[in-house]
């Protein structure tokens, strides 16, 4: 696999160093019911390294997996909200993955999106859990979230369930060099038919405002 | 990112040195080195060369390798071997947050930082007048950059894939673009026009260059995953894209790609391979 990919995939070293700002610091149980409802108590979601794969024009849907597509079946939901905690309705989410082989489709829009949030922010779509390849350690779905007067957010989406991080997320996150905040890497619930079963996650984004 | 010139001067040079005959077809310089990067110097003599831990000049066409001292040793044009794009007076430092910062070659000091490119940076390059900065990024903008006035005079929203590589004309008039796309696209610099595309090199590429008097370019591929083709060099005609030359490279992609200073042979590393070989173009 091509070294001079993985060659400008360097790092994004400060990207999670000194975004974060701390919200009006509430004690105990109170910071809970605070939390995400006030002003500026949101923190925006750490950037993660764009890639080399992605392409600008994908086509408008939520159903990246197809009927008949191989694979472990993926739904993943959220929110787009911004730092002062408002949701955002106005947001643009492109997301883009490998399929679960791991292969990205160069040619084509193959599990590539771009959505619209709906009128409380949210987002869903369906696709399937992506594969591992060669140059890369950890599953992970892309991301570019844009919204009016905020700054644009490039930031990849990890599972928790993923073999790469050993059963112990918390303290095996960073075995992908470029997964450098464990807050990417989120839950995933399998649920349905115990012989069909599907994976869901949610993630939810906080665009940094202007 | 990659490291700073002043950083990596300071490193000992580790490779084994050693007196190459002069260049033959076939043969290689610093043979037993891993080429991370290199270039040849404008003056013709000689080619700076960054291995995993050493920054080397060797001569050419003879071919001995020195390890350069101090950061006065290096030549201007070490910035470009490092990986870095230099009219000379300036260069282009990318990164992975979107910001391009073009500092004072002499001093390393910044002179201004261009915002606008989501991500990271997979190309820049200077005009030969020094004037403008085109870059382009894993984000599929390609921009043009008024360096002096450091604002992005023009972005070109038509490519749709990541781009890998940059390389001007000799004019000033056009400049090439290649990547992800697996093709190679000429643009009008001026108007920001689209001028021609290449048919599809079948890989992605991720260097070009250009000989001196533009009329051939060389196009550097490598093995993309699922494609199941080796990585090669593709030599074309500027004008009409057609192809002249397929030089096979068995250890991976092109890391580097640099014509002599005659324009009959062509220089390059793999990425998996030790050395610089010279391979003729005729």
């Amino acid at each position: 696999m091509p070294v001079p990919l993985s060659r400008r995939e360097v790092l994004q070293r400060c990207a999670a160093l000194g975004v974060l700002v701390a919200g009006p610091s509430f004690g105990g149980p109170l910071a809970d019911v605070f939390a995400g409802a006030e002003v500026g108590t949101r923190q925006p979601t750490p950037p993660n390294a764009l890639g080399p794969f992605y392409r600008r024009g994908a086509p408008a849907t939520h159903e990246l997996r197809g009927a008949a597509d191989p694979g472990l079946p993926l739904i993943v939901a959220g929110a787009v909200f911004d730092t002062r905690g408002e949701t955002r309705p106005d947001a643009t989410i492109e997301v883009w993955q490998a399929d679960h082989l791991g292969h990205y489709d160069i040619a084509g829009y193959r599990y590539r999106a771009t959505m619209a949030a709906d009128a409380k922010g949210g987002y869903q779509f369906t696709s399937v859990m992506p594969g591992h390849y060669p140059d890369r350690v950890a599953q992970h779905v892309h991301y570019m979230v844009k919204a009016t007067g905020c700054k644009p957010l490039v930031t990849q989406l990890y599972f928790a369930t993923d073999p790469a991080f050993e059963g112990d997320p918390d303290h095996k996150f960073s075995n992908d060099p470029l997964v450098q905040s464990r807050e990417l890497v989120r839950p995933v619930l399998l649920t349905g038919d115990p012989k069909d079963p599907m994976a869901r996650v949610t993630f939810e984004l906080c665009l940094e405002r202007l | 990112m990659r490291a700073p010139i002043f950083v990596l001067t300071v490193l000992v040079a580790t490779a084994s040195l050693r007196a190459a005959s002069p260049a033959r077809e076939g043969t290689r310089l610093v043979p037993d080195l891993r080429v991370r990067e290199f270039a040849l110097c404008p003056d013709g003599h000689s080619v700076v060369v960054r291995g995993d831990a050493s920054v080397l000049l060797v001569d050419w066409p003879g071919g001995t390798a020195r390890p350069p001292v101090t950061e006065s040793d290096l030549p201007p044009c070490a910035a470009t071997a490092l990986g870095f794009s230099s009219d000379g007076r300036l260069y282009a430092r990318t990164s992975t947050n979107g910001n391009i910062t073009i500092l004072d070659t002499a001093t390393a000091a910044a002179r201004t930082t261009l915002t606008g490119h989501l991500g990271t940076i997979g190309a820049v390059a200077f005009s030969p007048d020094g004037k403008w900065l085109a870059s382009g990024g894993l984000d599929n903008d390609v921009r043009l950059w008024d360096v002096a006035a450091g604002t992005c005079a023009r972005t070109l929203t038509s490519p749709t894939h990541a781009i890998f590589s940059i390389v001007w004309a000799p004019d000033g008039l056009t400049f090439y673009t290649a990547g992800a796309s697996r093709t190679v696209t000429a643009w009008n610099a001026a108007t920001g026009e689209r001028l021609r595309e290449s048919a599809s090199l079948g890989k992605p590429i991720n260097n070009l260059a250009l000989s001196a008097d533009g009329y051939r370019l060389v196009a550097g591929t490598f093995a993309a995953e699922g494609t199941n083709l080796p990585a090669d060099i593709r030599v074309l005609d500027a004008a009409t894209f057609a192809e002249q030359l397929v030089i096979p490279s068995p250890d991976g992609g092109a890391v580097g790609l640099a014509f002599s200073p005659d324009g009959h042979q062509l220089l390059w590393a793999s990425s998996a391979g030790k050395g610089i070989t010279i391979s003729p173009l005729d």
